[in-house]
């Protein structure tokens, strides 16, 4: 054993101090209490002695008296044998008093000696003291010397006593401190052994078993048996509670998801003795979902209704009932049927303290200790991080989902971009030719008619190769101030022939609905997604397709409960009367990925796109719905006030130029044909290419010739764009209009930047063309 | 007819009582056998032990004789008076023939195997001396009636009770009578046993403090029986007095030393044995004019000391010596410590026996802390024609002391 414990034992700790402070305090006292006795008894033997000296005298003094009496003071026998008997008086004094004493008379020498030897005589007389009375010591020994004279005899009496009569007093009282230093000593050793029997030995008993890992058992002193007993039952509630921590900590490693939550409610319910409910609270539903339950012998279902989710939610507190819950929470049938009585509801946070969740636990009537709510806020933890950790994972596979899905819509795009490429050139001869000969033959022909037909079909099929192009994202996406009503007709009218006619939709637009800023493509998106979800829900039983837009102002309440600003909206509705959405899966509509279609139907993307569309506009959306009855969704689009610089001009009439001289160019003959036909019926002169190199060749003889170039964008030798560049360097006041059928490289702004006046989508119509070219021969 | 302890007499007669019935009769012999029971035995009547050695033959055997008939005789009349608490006493006397180590074994034998109650003192202050021990040993307060040694009390005994005066004080008021009749050249001659010692050197130190002179300070030893060699030097070294030391025999010795050499000094004084009346038996008139000390006198007139005196002749047939005297007182004072203490307790008799102050038949008896005496005095007498003057103290002399 270290010195270190040593000095730590318990024997030493408590009796060490004890035995120091007795030790000092009994040296003290004694040390004290011996001197006190001893200057007692120096002073006792001093009054002694000098009491004694008076008595002395007064013998002599009456004696003397005695001879003066007698009238014989003349006689000197009679003197002499006075004094004699005075002597003999004073020894017999000397002697019942043990007190040394010697008398002499002047010039007889020494007459009385007693107990004093010659030595001790030798020393006084050496030393003798002027002092009436004094100490000294001689051989070891203390001793009082007094001495006086009596004058009538001329005598001088010494007395000397010395200290050896209050001796025995200070040996009795060392013995007695003695005796009480054994017996202290013995009662500390008794203290030891009693301390050795009942109180270290039971300690050491009870700390062996526990460093052993043993429950100490002892039997015997009631407080030691209270500790052992409370130590045991502390390290089995410790055992007891380990086994939950490692319970808990093993599903943690070893579980995720649902498995991890119904593991950790499980192991809630086996520690606590309760019911437990896990609910994961969703922010877009504003509704708790059921996670895991466990303790009760059926899913709840909607039994968690009525739980106080919202207030826990709002407060951010726990909220623990101990007696009476299901009479404090009447509507929460899982209380009430169980006729709970402790309900603790237990907030589960986030890492930013937000509430992602309630632990709900009820049952019989319980007191929550420390330990119990430590354990809970364990599970509330763990479940939390595992919400989290399972959002992130969600995330990670959308966003993998979405990669891949962009990738695909990328590769379709591309398809889509070429097949677009290539049918707008098959069309756009088509449409050019067609509206050439609607020119020229009179309106009241058979012929107009049916070529109008093939007119409306052409512009059908470009419409079909635009919605083609947006739905592969490849159209371009700019947010500008327009009316959202021609788009969501056009939409309506794609819609239209791609749903069954089992389904009728009803159009309510507003056309006094004030200008957003958005995206055309986009809003064209919106609609088609939200009403091709709407005619799935329909499906084969049809219904209707209800499509309203409305201008609608909104205050403060509503649109903080939006999470928008008050102001004025443009609310798109789009409602149907199919199956409707269930209430616990409303709130995740808007997930990436989540549908609730047959496989291939539906890639869960609809509604994921739309809301990222609205955001990206600064709008909301809402969706409500009822099962059975249908659903409505609401998108609101901050009204617009700004105006959007210049109005295209729309008139029925076509623009004609004034003979200008335009270069065309195109790489597929048949277009630069039917352009050229067009352009010179619209009153321009062209000359035409089909190799832009050839083009720039005959541009560059003469650059000043021509007022106007017109060419494709994508063509074999020199691209559009390119040529445009060349022209450019060689008249840079030349405008040029660049017509393409797909481009994914030139912006608007890009090709403004260039140089390039203008830019035409074809196919395009003989009045679109009118129109632009006399826009970019105005922008001179 | 049987007497209790109470005194109670019973007639057994009674149960021949022929009005009561046989149980009352029964019951009556039944309470009557008890208190026979209650009966103190024999035990009640034993006697109080007290054990003395003496030196009934050899050196010491006329003082011891006296010391006998004193004690013999207190024991008689304390027996006649109710004994000691009413118990009787019985006073062992032993023989030790003067030596000290038979003293001690008598002594013993009282203490353990008979188991006396109490103990006077042997003869002498040598055998005293030789038997203190073993008294102080056993705690048995030892009353000294033969022993005036100062050196006695100088051990620390504590239970060493004088009952007379020690030596010290024995040549105090012949030294006195010199003073007051000029005598101051003076030779003292002492035997060297315990006694003799100690009254020579308080008889030197008591000279010194009278302002007399020493001529010659001379021992002797003891049982020398001629003396003459020193009654010479005596004449010789001019002194006029001529102090003994020493027992009888001393004082004998050295009366027919002077006889022979046909020389007195003015006075002489030969200590305790001219106070017997042996002294002048065996001196006869060269007795006369011998001083000596004596511890009691019946002419002191001290309390019963006539009556003692009277009695004593009447039993022995000769007067009591001093000695005598001291035995009785040495009883006397034991009486008076048991009945102060109410026991015969030997602690609550040393107690009383060291708190006394009372009247014997030799004067008052009291002793200091050591046990010494203090309070009784001495007498000094001088044979003249055949008769033991008192001549000091001057107030109860008998006679003018003659030089």
């Amino acid at each position: 054993m270290s010195v270190k414990r040593i000095l730590k034992s318990l024997p030493i700790r408590m009796f060490i101090p004890v035995i120091m402070a007795l030790g000092l305090v009994g040296l003290g006292m004694y040390f004290f209490v011996l001197k006190s006795v001893s200057e007692f008894a120096d002073e006792q033997i001093k009054e002694s002695v000098a009491d004694i000296s008076g008595e002395i005298y007064d013998i002599c003094d009456e004696n003397f008296l005695d001879l003066m009496q007698s009238g014989k003071m003349d006689d000197r026998k009679t003197g002499v044998v006075k004094k004699a008997v005075t002597l003999g008086i004073i020894e017999e004094y000397a002697r019942q008093n043990d007190i040394g004493c010697r008398l002499t008379e002047t010039g007889r020498g020494e007459l009385l000696r007693y107990q004093i030897d010659p030595d001790l005589r030798e020393f006084i007389e050496a030393h003798h003291l002027k002092e009436i009375s004094s100490r000294f010591q001689f051989k070891g020994r203390k001793y009082y010397f007094q001495h006086f004279d009596f004058n009538p005899w001329g005598w001088h009496i010494g007395l000397v006593k010395d200290t050896k009569a209050y001796a025995p007093l200070i040996e009795r009282v060392k013995l007695a401190y003695s005796v009480t230093g054994m017996l202290l000593v013995l009662g500390l050793v008794l203290i030891l052994l009693v301390q050795e029997r009942f109180l270290r030995k039971p300690l050491a008993r009870i700390i062996t078993a526990m460093q052993t890992g043993q429950v100490p058992d002892y039997k015997g002193i009631y407080e030691l048996e209270f500790l052992s007993d409370n130590i045991s039952e502390m390290m089995h509630s410790l055992e007891e509670r380990n086994k939950w921590v490692e319970s808990l900590y093993l599903i943690a490693i070893t579980n995720r998801g649902k498995d991890f939550f119904q593991l950790v409610a499980q192991a809630l319910s086996d520690a606590l003795g309760l019911n437990i409910l896990v609910l994961r609270y969703n922010q877009a539903g504003n509704s708790f979902h059921l996670t895991a339950f466990s303790g009760l012998d059926h899913e709840p279902y909607e039994d968690f209704a009525g739980l106080p989710g919202a207030q826990i939610l709002a407060e951010k507190r726990s909220i623990i009932v101990t007696s009476g819950a299901c009479l404090e929470f009447p509507l929460a049938p899982c209380l009430t049927r169980i006729n709970a009585q402790t309900y603790a509801g237990i907030p589960v946070f986030d890492r930013g303290e937000v509430v992602i969740g309630t632990m709900n636990l009820f049952g019989e009537e319980k007191h929550f200790t420390q330990w119990d709510l430590n354990l809970i806020q364990t599970a509330c933890r763990m479940v939390a991080v595992e919400f989290e950790y399972l959002a992130k994972e969600k995330d990670k596979a959308g966003l993998e989902v979405q990669l891949q899905q962009a990738q695909k819509m990328e590769a379709i795009g591309t398809l889509a971009g070429g097949i677009a490429h290539d049918f707008n050139n098959i069309l756009f001869p088509v449409l050019g030719h067609t509206e050439i000969l609607l020119e020229d033959i009179p309106e009241d022909t058979p012929i107009h008619d049916r070529l109008k037909k093939i007119y409306k079909g052409s512009i059908r099929a470009r419409d079909l190769v635009k919605q083609i192009l947006t739905f592969s994202r490849q159209e371009r996406f700019e947010l500008k101030t327009m009316q959202l009503q021609p788009v969501i007709h056009e939409a309506l009218k794609f819609i239209r022939s791609t749903i069954p006619t089992t389904i009728d939709i009803v159009q309510d637009i507003r056309e006094n609905c004030s200008s957003v800023r958005a995206d055309a493509t986009q809003i064209h998106q919106i609609v088609m997604n939200l009403a091709t979800n709407a005619a799935h829900a329909m499906d084969n039983a049809g219904g209707k397709l209800k499509v309203s837009l409305e201008e609608i102002r909104m205050d403060g309440g509503d649109a903080t409960h939006l999470d928008m600003k008050p102001g004025s909206y443009v609310c798109l509705r789009v409602a149907d009367t199919g199956t409707g959405i269930d209430k616990e899966l409303i709130g995740k509509i808007f997930d990436p990925f989540f549908t609730t279609k047959a496989k291939g139907k539906g890639t869960g993307m609809g509604l994921s796109v739309v809301h990222g569309i609205v955001d990206q506009m600064n709008g909301s959306i809402q969706a409500f719905s009822e099962p059975g009855r249908g659903t409505e969704f609401k998108v609101y689009f901050p009204v617009e006030h700004r105006a959007e610089g210049k109005e295209m001009i729309q008139t029925g009439k076509l623009i004609r130029g004034r003979g200008e001289k335009i270069l065309l160019i195109d790489d597929e003959a048949d277009i630069v044909s039917m352009e050229e036909q067009v352009l010179e019926r619209l009153g321009y002169q062209v000359v035409a290419f089909t190799e832009s190199t050839k083009a720039l060749k005959a541009f560059c003889k003469t650059p000043d010739t021509f007022d106007m170039i017109i060419t494709d964008m994508a063509m074999p030798g020199m691209s559009g764009d390119r040529l445009a560049a060349e022209c450019l360097k060689k008249r840079p006041d030349i405008p040029i209009l660049l017509c393409t059928g797909f481009s994914d490289s030139l912006t608007e702004e890009k090709m403004l930047s260039q140089g390039i006046r203008g830019f035409l989508s074809k196919p395009m119509g003989m009045g679109e063309l009118a129109q632009k070219i006399h826009e970019v021969l105005d922008s001179e | 007819m049987v007497m209790n302890s109470f005194g109670l007499v019973f007639d057994f007669q009674i149960l021949r009582f022929p009005a009561l019935s046989g149980l009352w009769k029964r019951i009556l012999l039944f309470f009557s056998m008890g208190l026979l029971f209650l009966q103190t035995p024999c035990s009640a009547q034993d006697p109080v032990t007290i054990g003395v050695s003496l030196g009934l033959t050899g050196r010491f055997s006329v003082m011891a004789e006296e010391l006998k008939n004193g004690f013999k005789l207190w024991e008689q009349n304390v027996s006649t008076e109710n004994g000691l608490l009413g118990r009787p006493v019985r006073v062992i006397v032993r023989d030790d023939k003067s030596d000290p180590e038979l003293a001690v074994s008598i002594y013993r034998e009282f203490i353990k195997k008979e188991q006396v109650d109490f103990l006077f003192a042997p003869y002498s202050s040598l055998i005293t001396a030789a038997v203190l021990p073993l008294a102080e040993e056993n705690g048995m307060p030892l009353l000294i009636a033969g022993a005036a040694a100062d050196r006695l009390w100088e051990k620390g005994y504590r239970n060493a009770i004088g009952v007379y005066t020690p030596a010290g004080k024995f040549t105090l008021g012949f030294l006195e009578l010199l003073v007051l009749n000029e005598l101051d050249q003076i030779t003292v001659i002492y035997a060297d046993d315990p006694f003799s010692i100690d009254l020579a050197e308080s008889t030197q130190k008591w000279i010194r403090r009278f302002g007399l002179n020493i001529i010659e300070f001379q021992k002797i030893e003891k049982g020398r029986m001629d003396l003459e060699p020193w009654a010479v030097k005596t004449r010789e070294n001019g002194s006029q007095v001529l102090m003994v030391c020493g027992h009888m025999n001393e004082a004998v010795n050295m009366t027919m030393a002077l006889k022979q050499i046909k020389w007195r000094p003015k006075a002489f004084y030969a200590s305790v044995g001219p106070a017997l009346q042996g002294f002048y038996d065996r001196c006869g008139p060269e007795a006369e004019g011998v001083f000596g000390t004596s511890l009691w006198e019946p002419t002191a007139n001290y309390p019963g000391a006539r009556e003692f005196n009277e009695q004593f002749i009447a039993t022995y047939g000769h007067a009591p010596g001093y000695h005598a005297g001291l035995a009785y007182a040495a009883g006397q004072v034991l009486k008076k410590a048991v009945d102060e203490s109410g026991s015969i307790d030997k602690k609550q008799v040393r107690e009383a026996l060291f708190h006394m102050d009372t009247m014997t038949i030799i004067g008052r008896f009291g002793v200091d802390k050591k046990g010494k005496q203090v309070r009784q005095h001495t007498f000094i007498i001088q044979w003249r024609n055949g008769k033991k003057e008192l001549v000091w103290p001057d107030q109860i002399k008998t006679a003018e002391p003659e030089f």
